[in-house]
């Protein structure tokens, strides 16, 4: 009596059974298939130094011209001064606004007059 | 030498991490270790040779473009699997839209005769016939289990079951297919004596 848990004969099911050298003509295959998808694999985790250029030129590129781009928009926005506010100087500041007495800054150094503090700082005590 | 003794001792997660890197190597092992369990369970599913060559040649390739995605490379080899098994399943829609071809039944192999071809292709049908009319699940235990010789627990990590239903689905299997196999064999035997 074959207890049902006796093994079927299924090593005809084996395709190397038969064919002795059927496994390795198949793992021959696959490697030959699986070749190109390899050489891309190893070639991606070796990059060679223009492969490296280039990848850092598609991170950098794109991203240079993203910054650019914000940063364009960003000015574009901005308000630009379309004419000059003409305030009237405030007292005491009249000397960035006006042309300076040409007494004050004499050219010649010949000509210059000994230092008159109080005629200097007048306007300033005038604040 | 001392890359392929490596790569023969190396865990499965080791090789699939090398192979990500294009370790011929490490891939070829792979392929070496699981190749007759790619096919069981491609025979389990398309139940023809040439097809369950074809499903499991194309699940390597496969594995190898997406090995990215297998996210548990410790257990690759079930991932692997799922893979043949849906190559197979794609197969055999492939097969069912191309309008009523004859698939022979046949093994590329050096010539043996014509009748020892003949002999080994019956023989092969029949167990075939057998196998193929017990349900897709108790195939592919029984193939893993007495084609390829996996053990209990390995069919079970390998098909995420607990090992109990393996050998429940693997006593069902074998008692049917016996049964089955007897049948013909008294078909056969009543055969050549009418």
């Amino acid at each position: 009596m074959i207890s049902s848990d006796d093994k079927p004969p299924l090593q005809g099911l084996d395709p190397g059974s038969g064919d002795p050298g059927y496994w390795e003509r198949f793992q021959a295959r696959v490697m030959e298939e699986a070749a190109p998808a390899l050489d891309r694999r190893l070639r991606g985790a070796h990059p060679t130094v223009p492969q490296l250029v280039l990848s850092w030129g598609r991170f950098v590129v794109p991203s240079a011209v993203a910054a650019a781009t914000v940063a364009w928009m960003l000015v574009s926005q901005s308000p630009l001064p379309t004419e000059v506010v003409s305030a009237a100087p405030e007292a005491g500041t009249w000397f960035l606004f006006a042309d300076p007495p040409s007494e004050a800054f004499p050219t010649d150094p010949v000509a210059v007059e000994p230092l008159d503090q109080g005629r200097v700082l007048f306007p300033v005590e005038g604040l | 030498m001392g890359d392929n003794h490596h790569a023969a001792n190396a865990e499965d997660a080791e090789l699939v991490r090398r192979s990500r890197h294009g370790d011929r190597v490490a891939f070829g092992e792979l392929v070496r270790r699981y190749r007759r369990a790619a096919y069981a369970v491609a025979l389990a599913v398309t139940r023809v040779h040439e097809d369950a060559e074809d499903a499991a040649q194309e699940a390597f390739l496969v594995a190898l473009d997406r090995l990215e995605d297998c996210r548990d490379p410790e257990r690759f080899s079930a991932w692997l699997l799922t893979i043949v098994r849906n190559r197979s399943r794609n197969l055999i829609r492939r097969e069912q839209l191309r309008e009523g071809e004859a698939m022979p039944f046949s093994v590329e192999s050096p010539d043996p005769g014509p009748g020892l071809r003949l002999e080994r292709s019956e023989l092969r049908r029949t167990l075939m016939d057998a196998v193929g009319r017990l349900p897709g699940v108790q195939r592919e235990v029984l193939l893993l289990h007495d084609l390829e010789g996996w053990k209990h627990r390995e069919i079970a990590a390998r098909l995420e079951m607990p090992a109990g239903t393996v050998r429940s689905h693997l006593h069902y299997a074998r008692k049917r297919l016996r049964r089955m196999l007897s049948g013909q064999a008294q078909h056969l035997v009543e055969q050549s004596a009418g």
